[in-house]
């Protein structure tokens, strides 16, 4: 029987790339495949799900099947070059190095010399997975041949936890939040939302807030841009919660009224998904892979005009009849990323490598 | 702006959007320039308002590039031929040495990243700071600012305050003022009030001398009064001169009469002392005549001891004959037995002289059984068992009462036939069943149920209730054994008593046996010297002394009523 095992730079706690993984795992497993996951670092959390990636030696077969999550400035992508076994990559994406240029120079090196090692790997994988149509498209450009999608598995079971009480007590005081979640990286943009929300909070309904969700570690040349932003245009209601645990990113989503992304680049966008399942609508740039992600589902904004974009938002808030619809449309969406729809072409795609 | 969104009123939408930023623009809510401001804005660092210089940032951006040590040069040769063998070469040490140098390295590179790290985070945390000192000194103006505003406010508050002050002063005065013109006018009145008590005074000043003038013809008047009032007691001065001359002659008159009363009293006396001489001469015949009785009496009274004591003897020897001759084996039945007989008559003969000795006189306990006659008056056939020297049998003769009575002792029997008594010598219980039932009217029986054993009581009892007639009184007096003092003198004095009777156990016994109307009444009290004394309590004793003098009689009331209670009881009871 072969073996089917993962590689990854890290498998952390609540990362959506690293529950992406353990969902594919267990599928496996119940598949009866013998599957592990190998990566470099581990989230002590997360130390019986996984292996280091040393020990993937004593697995690494010809006839064994090994999936490779590609990634930038690990170890992780040398040693996959070196063992024998029949190689599937997932593909999450590269953020484009201009992006972090004059923010972390060394970042912004990496994602070039990435993006150039991806072109020249592009025959090493027997199949390439994906996360969206953006991806794929991504990819075939670069030269792969045999390219899927599949979207990256959530498991929404986890956010039926109790949300953090004092959270919830905070910011449920008749204000308006509009929350954005998402590393603090200069693709997303922060820079609009924030400017989104000055004509917004200054203009339209000051009883209101920008929530603004995830680390900023490693980026704090951006964060102090941003927060220069802010000063400069003398808002005191931007909210930088850095990073959160799981109870306190539930309490923020129910907290919140409205979903706003200004991000350029997105190879999926799991938050999208978050937004979904916490019935927020969501009004997001159309950039990347955000138009497949939401599909037909969501406000697309094509230009970022931020007097407009307060409108809009205003609009929505107060337009039960088209809020509703919106979330009616992105709830129809949010079914397409169900998991039991989802491992099943996961489970096609192994076949075509073994057959 | 163009927007995607599945709904068929996007248009309506973004004309909606449109129409509202057209009316603040109207409105002048904000203008292009300002929309063109936010715009323009950038994300980068504006080192103008950054948290550090410029010097600063850029230090800081290349130990963000420089942290992890890595060799960037990149190998070059500019040589035509040998170029690519440099270059080959190179790579190829470059590749050999690097795990040498990456093991060195190693650590270094954490240690980079460590503080590189560290900086930034505190880079962070300064821009954070600068912004909230940035608010704090924004604050601080908006304070000084409220503090500006106060101080107008405080100073137009003072401004007011002033005014109402110098109101309130001018009314002060006001008031002083008036005060002033009351206290004239107060003062005024004030004079014209001294004006009149002057009037007034110069007026009473009058009037006293007017009174002093009549006052002065008063005296006058007391004195010529005086001069009259000595003249009369002159005159009475001489009136009672005349008296004390009246009533020296009548003193003189007074002593005649005394000396002749005198004078009849001394004969009095004379006959008086004469009197008193013959009384005494009678008073000493008869002073002798008592000593003489008195020898006589001595004398008998010698005599009867010498022959009671000669009795004794006698009797003794009597016995010591009658033991003798009882021992003597040839004597015949009827002899012996009248021997026996002899003797115990001896025994009896000896109670009789004990019994007149202790019991008291005869005269004395006939007063004492005077206590019964209401319950036997007017009845017959009474029967004094165990009578005695015949004292009741005495008292109902006195008394018109037929009665007779039986005695165990020869010599009681002999005595009373003596004294002309119905007296048969029988033994008690023997006599009553030889009696014919309801036979007798009467039953008496004095200081006899104590010689009783108890069969025997109990049988008397019986025989006595089926003798007497219905209707018929049963006497029986005894010894009470209640009262300490009279069991222990009493009862024990007697070597015959076998039994001493409780008062109740009688009682019962009369009842269970038939009798009726069952009465006990209780009979020779010691007289009240013999028994304890009480305390008699005296008026200085402290109230607490006196509970404690109460207590203590009510306790020697107790113990008399135990040690010195009645001495005997009779008790009386019917037959049905």
């Amino acid at each position: 029987m072969i073996q089917i095992h993962q590689l990854l730079p890290n498998l952390d706690y609540g990362d959506a790339i690293s529950n992406h993984a353990l969902e594919i795992r267990n599928f496996l497993r119940q598949w009866g495949y013998q599957s592990n996951i190998y990566v470099q670092y581990i989230h002590p959390r997360m130390s019986k799900e996984c292996f280091y990636y040393q020990e993937h030696k004593e697995v690494s077969s010809p006839q064994n099947i090994t999936i490779y999550h590609y990634s930038i400035g690990t170890d992780i992508q040398d040693y996959v070059k070196k063992i024998p076994d029949k190689k599937v990559m997932i593909y999450h994406n590269i953020t484009p190095h201009w992006f972090f240029e004059g923010f972390n120079h060394q970042l912004t090196h990496l994602l070039e010399a990435g993006r150039a090692e991806l072109k020249n790997f592009s025959a090493m994988p027997l199949l390439c997975l994906a996360d969206s149509e953006y991806n794929l498209q991504e990819l075939k450009a670069l030269g792969y041949k045999r390219v899927e999608i599949l979207p990256i598995i959530q498991d929404f079971s986890k956010f039926s936890r109790q949300p953090a009480p004092e959270i919830m007590s905070k910011y449920n005081d008749g204000n308006i939040n509009i929350i954005y979640v998402g590393r603090i990286v200069p693709n997303k943009k922060y820079e609009d939302l924030i400017k989104t929300f000055y004509f917004y909070h200054k203009y339209i309904n000051p009883r209101s807030r920008l929530i603004l969700v995830g680390s900023y570690q490693g980026m704090e040349q951006y964060f102090i841009a941003l927060q220069d932003l802010i000063k400069k245009l003398n808002l005191d209601q931007v909210i930088f919660t850095g990073q959160v645990a799981l109870e306190e990113l539930i309490a923020y989503y129910r907290s919140s009224h409205i979903f706003l992304s200004m991000s350029e680049h997105e190879g999926f966008g799991v938050p999208f998904l978050e937004a979904m399942f916490f019935q927020l609508p969501i009004v997001a740039f159309k950039s990347s892979a955000v138009p497949y992600t939401l599909g037909r589902s969501g406000v697309l904004v094509k230009e970022k005009r931020y007097e407009e974009l307060a409108e809009l938002v205003d609009t929505i808030l107060k337009d039960q009849g088209l809020r509703e619809r919106i979330i009616e449309n992105q709830s129809a969406r949010l079914k397409d990323f169900d998991k039991e729809k989802l491992l099943p072409q996961l489970k096609v795609y192994i076949e075509m490598i073994t057959d | 702006m163009d927007i995607e969104i599945k709904d068929q009123e996007v248009e309506k939408i973004m004309e909606q959007i449109k129409e509202n930023i057209g009316r603040k623009k109207a409105l002048g809510v904000y203008s292009d320039e300002e929309i063109e401001w936010v715009k323009k804005m950038d994300g980068k660092v504006d080192s103008a308002h950054g948290p550090a210089d410029h010097g600063f940032q850029e230090q800081l951006r290349q130990m963000n590039l420089d942290w992890e040590l890595k060799n960037k040069v990149p190998i070059l040769s500019h040589r035509r031929i040998l170029g690519p063998v440099i270059i080959f070469s190179k790579k190829a040490l470059r590749r050999l040495t690097k795990p040498y140098i990456n093991l060195i390295l190693g650590e270094q590179v954490v240690f980079n990243a460590n503080a590189t790290r560290v900086i930034n985070q505190l880079t962070a945390k300064l821009g954070g700071l600068e912004g909230q000192n940035n608010n704090l000194t924004k604050r601080h103006e908006e304070l000084f600012d409220k503090v500006d505003l106060w101080n107008a406010e405080t100073r137009q508050d003072h401004a007011q305050l002033k005014l109402e002050h110098d109101q309130l002063f001018d009314k002060v005065d006001r008031w002083n003022a008036e005060t002033r013109q009351d206290h004239a006018q107060l003062k005024l009145e004030h004079d014209q009030l001294f004006n009149k008590v002057d009037r007034w005074n110069a007026e009473t000043r009058q009037d006293h001398a007017q009174l002093r003038l009549e006052h002065d013809q008063l005296f006058n008047k007391v004195d010529r009064w005086n001069a009259e009032t000595r003249q009369q007691q002159a005159e009475l001065n001489r009136n009672h001169a005349e008296l004390v001359q009246h009533h020296q002659a009548l003193f003189d008159k007074v002593d005649l009469w005394n000396a002749e009363v005198r004078q009849d009293h001394a004969q009095l006396a004379q006959h008086h002392q004469a009197l008193f001489d013959k009384v005494d001469q009678w008073n000493e015949g008869l002073q002798k005549e008592l000593a003489q009785l008195k020898d006589r009496h001595l004398t008998l009274y010698q005599k009867y001891t010498a022959l009671q004591q000669e009795n004794i003897l006698l009797k003794r020897r009597l016995d010591i004959i009658l033991s003798d001759l009882r021992k003597k084996t040839h004597l015949k039945p009827e002899l012996a037995r009248s021997l026996v007989i002899h003797q115990e008559r001896l025994m009896d003969h000896a109670y009789f002289l004990f019994e007149h000795t202790y019991r008291g006189l005869p005269d004395e306990i006939r007063e004492r059984f005077k206590v019964y006659l209401p319950y036997f008056s007017g009845m017959s056939d009474i029967l004094d068992v165990g009578c005695g020297r015949g004292e009741f049998l005495e008292l109902m003769r006195e008394q018109g009462i037929p009665a007779r009575g039986i005695d165990i002792s020869e010599d009681m029997v002999y005595y009373c036939q003596q004294r002309g008594l119905v007296v048969e010598q029988k033994e008690a219980l023997d006599y009553l069943t030889s009696l014919s039932d309801s036979s007798l009217g009467g039953v008496f029986a004095a200081q006899l149920l104590e010689h009783l054993p108890s069969p025997s009581l109990q049988e008397f009892i019986k025989l006595c209730y089926q003798k007497m007639q219905p209707g018929g009184i049963f006497i029986a007096e005894t010894i009470n054994p209640l009262s300490i003092i009279s069991a222990i003198r009493n009862f024990y004095l007697d070597l015959s008593h076998i039994k001493p009777l409780h008062p109740e156990a009688l009682r019962f016994l009369l009842e269970y046996l038939g009798f009726k109307e069952v009465q006990t009444l209780f009979l020779s009290p010691f007289s009240p010297e013999l028994i304890l004394q009480k305390l008699i309590p005296e008026n200085s004793l402290g109230k607490e002394y006196q509970g404690l003098l109460e207590l203590m009689n009510r306790n020697i009331d107790q113990i008399n009523e135990v040690l010195y209670g009645y001495q005997d009881y009779a008790i009386i009871a019917k037959r049905g």
